[in-house]
């Protein structure tokens, strides 16, 4: 069996060096090519169509996210393995949606950097397991959210209210402006919060700005 | 423009004319009184009686008691000539005494001409213009001092006022803030004061190519469109003079006032009647007063705007020197210690024996615990998602570890098409952010808390709002000068309202107690947004798919 080709980006020369080492122990891997930046490492794919391009997320001259995406535009066949330091979530989502097939953290054992360069060979998928977990809580969120957020249809009484108290205003400025009581407007908002499925006025707000009841102007002034 | 203007003479002294001037009118004025007329009326009477008992020869018939009757019109004389006297000063006892003796003339000429007889009737005569006179002439000096003192008094009540103006419009010029709306007021006193009927400010500054009208109050609603001459015109008369415009567009006054070291401006006023020499030197005073403030308020600006820079300039080194310590810290300390870590895990040859010791196990976790110290403490110093991904996902991650490391509810929402700021802008936002999420984590008690980032047409807003216990602000509860410096230093509001300051925003801050609190700017973005994320680079990165970010809105909790 050939062995896999791999380009490595990472902009810290010694990092690079000590991986290249690290991964050329194992005679299945060749370090075909290396980059130190998002736009060499598109550029070096483009000419030498490795198997494996393993990139770094922060890299002067283009990040591995734009990296990621022009990679994947121009060649889908090649995995992309990020080896990073970082673990913030909008970056494991961005370069996770950008195409990428491996998540791994830079303090991962060398056994398992092997590992996934061959499990992306073969086209499978490998995630760091901080990162697996990271992934698995957005799911879960997002299933959570799209249960528990059914179309609001709310009375268009409901609503007014909701919008001045978007505004920033209190239960008594809500009743002098409605022209209604105090105990009118509290009575409405418990009901209103009912709806929502909120406990708080906050969230109410928050609520039915995603609901699209109001604009964030509304909002804001 | 009206060309034909001429500096108005002062009023030359001619002192002898106006003296007979002033005498012949006080006689026009007596003649015409009815009473002094009765008073002549009276003299007539006696002469009357008095020629009757001459024509009867009263006098030459009979001695005696009767001889003594014959006097008694020259007696009665002294009747209006005292009253004149009194009544009319000088030129009435003194007129008066001038008819007697006139009507006397006959008198004296047909009966009393031999035996030196017409001597003792003109000492009468004599006497009785006399009398006159000496009881019109204390009355005369006496109403003279009363007359003075009157013009003594009025001269000073126009002092006093013009001086309250003057304190006024000082007042009105030293203790605001806002030029132009001091201007206006002072502008209105003048008006009031003066009786005018329009009054404005002029300036002229160096860049703009006509006067610019900083400020005017008219009765008539059109004279403040009317044309102002230009600084040519009207500043070689200088400070202290009168340039009299005189044309179609109205007559009026400009009185020139210096600012900046230089004739610059003009005060206009115009009035039915014309300025007296008083007037225009308090309209000098007013335009020196109008300068001054004029100066001070470029000297503020000027000021301002370099306080401003400085205050740019820090913040951006700050903000380098922070991105470079973080930048160092990871690419350089935190790669060390990776290798150091791989290095641990495969080893040198001669220490293969050890491998897998509890010792080289320790020493990794301990190398993995500083990484992970080194990694945070880099993310304090510059958020390493903001340069790559944006202000929105920055936010979202702020929000999710304030989340993770505090009871309350930390989200944050994204609202509009998201779109690039530029670094500054970004930078800025996310500090201000930054800044009301530590607030609201370490003040405010809150339950929840939330972050709201919108992007509209031409604007990007931040809010951020809790549901904690709030703090009174003092004073309106708006504006980002009404806050001492002393009750709400420690909730770092100074930094944010100095961030927002910089970005030419307004920072609104909104908290009751009890009722949360809100933070909110707009920055107005003008052309200078980006497309929205990233494009990809490389070869075909026009037909790229784009990242699933542009969706309405997004919310992490």
């Amino acid at each position: 069996m050939d062995p896999i080709r791999v380009v490595l980006a990472d902009d810290h020369a010694l990092f690079r060096e000590g991986t290249r080492e690290l991964l050329e122990r194992d005679p299945g891997i060749k370090v075909v090519g290396e980059a130190q930046d998002g736009v060499a490492v598109v550029a070096l794919v483009h000419e030498l169509e490795p198997d494996v391009a393993i990139v770094d997320i922060e890299m002067p001259g283009g990040d591995g996210i734009q990296a990621t995406r022009g990679i994947k535009a121009t060649h889908p066949e090649v995995g992309v393995l990020v080896l990073t330091v970082h673990d913030e979530d909008p970056f494991v989502f961005a370069i996770l949606d950008a195409g990428a097939a491996g998540y791994l953290l830079k303090d991962v054992h060398s056994s398992e950097l092997i590992r996934a360069v061959h499990a992306l060979r073969n086209g499978e998928s490998v995630l760091h397991p901080v990162i697996a977990r990271k992934v698995l809580e957005r799911v879960r969120a997002g299933a959570d959210r799209d249960a528990a957020d059914p179309k609001v249809h709310l009375p268009e009484r409901d609503i007014e209210v909701l919008r001045l108290a978007a505004r920033g205003r209190t239960n008594q400025e809500i009743a002098d402006e409605l022209a209604v009581s105090l105990r009118t407007v509290q009575l409405r908002m418990t009901t209103l919060f009912g709806r929502l499925g909120v406990g708080s006025r906050t969230e109410a707000v928050i609520a039915g700005l995603r609901a699209g009841l109001f604009e964030l102007e509304e909002l804001t002034t | 423009m009206t060309g034909a203007a001429v500096l108005s003479d002062r009023d030359t002294g001619r002192a002898v004319p106006r003296r007979v001037e002033r005498l012949l009118s006080r006689t026009r004025a007596r003649a015409r009184e009815p009473s002094f007329w009765y008073v002549q009326a009276g003299v007539v009477a006696v002469t009357g009686m008095h020629w009757v008992v001459e024509a009867m020869g009263l006098l030459d018939r009979s001695g005696g008691a009767v001889a003594s009757i014959a006097h008694l019109p020259v007696i009665l004389y002294l009747l209006p000539v005292v009253y004149a006297g009194l009544r009319y000063g000088v030129e009435g006892g003194v007129l008066t005494g001038l008819s007697i003796a006139l009507l006397s003339t006959p008198n004296v000429l047909i009966w009393h001409r031999d035996h030196y007889d017409w001597i003792g009737e003109a000492l009468f005569v004599a006497f009785i213009v006399a009398v006159g006179a000496a009881i019109a002439l204390p009355v005369e000096r006496e109403q003279g001092q009363r007359a003075r003192a009157e013009r003594a008094r009025h001269r000073a009540t126009v002092v006093s006022r013009r001086l309250a103006l003057m304190n006024d419009v000082t007042s009105m010029l030293v203790r605001t803030a806002d030029l132009e709306h001091a201007l206006g007021e002072v502008l209105h006193r003048l008006i009031a004061v003066l009786d005018l009927e329009t009054a404005a400010v002029a300036t002229w500054v160096d860049e703009a190519p006509g006067p610019h009208l900083d400020s005017c109050h008219s009765l008539d609603p059109d004279a403040c469109t009317s044309v102002i001459p230009t600084l040519a015109e009207v500043c070689p008369h200088g400070p202290g003079t009168e340039y009299r415009l005189v044309g179609a567009d109205g007559s009026g006054n400009l009185i020139p006032f210096e600012f900046g070291g230089d004739c610059r401006g003009a005060l206009f006023v115009s009035r039915n009647e014309r300025l007296g020499a008083g007037e225009i030197q308090l309209l000098t005073a007013v335009g020196a007063q109008v300068g001054v403030a004029l100066d001070n308020a470029r000297l503020h600006q000027a000021q301002q705007r370099a306080l401003q820079t400085y205050l740019h300039d820090i913040t951006r080194a700050q903000e380098e020197e922070r991105r470079r310590i973080a930048r160092d810290l990871h690419d350089i300390a935190t790669h060390e210690l990776l290798l150091v870590r791989r290095d641990l895990e495969d080893g040198p040859a001669d220490s293969d024996t050890d491998r897998s010791g509890p010792g080289r196990e320790k020493a990794r976790e301990r190398v993995a615990d500083v990484i992970g110290y080194l990694r945070r403490f880099s993310r304090e110093l510059r958020p390493s998602v903001l340069d790559p991904l944006g202000l929105g996902p920055a936010l979202e991650w702020l929000a999710s570890q304030t989340d993770e490391r505090t009871p309350a509810k930390v989200g944050a929402l994204v609202v509009g098409v998201p779109r690039r700021l530029g670094s500054e802008l970004e930078l800025a936002l996310y500090r201000i952010a930054e800044e009301a999420l530590r607030n609201a984590e370490h003040h405010a008690r809150a339950s929840r808390i939330d972050i709201v980032l919108g992007f509209t047409d031409g604007t990007v807003t931040l809010t951020i709002h809790d549901d904690g216990q709030g703090f009174a602000v003092p004073g309106p509860a708006q504006g980002p000068d009404r806050f001492p410096r002393g009750e709400t230093q420690g909730l770092g509001i100074t930094g944010m309202r100095e961030r927002a300051t910089l970005l030419g925003a307004q920072l609104i801050l909104m908290s009751h107690h009890g009722h949360g609190t809100r933070v909110h700017i707009r920055v107005p973005t003008p052309g200078a947004d980006r497309p929205p994320e990233h494009a990809p680079i490389g070869p075909a990165s026009a037909s790229a798919p784009r990242l699933g970010s542009d969706a309405r809105s997004r919310i992490t909790t």
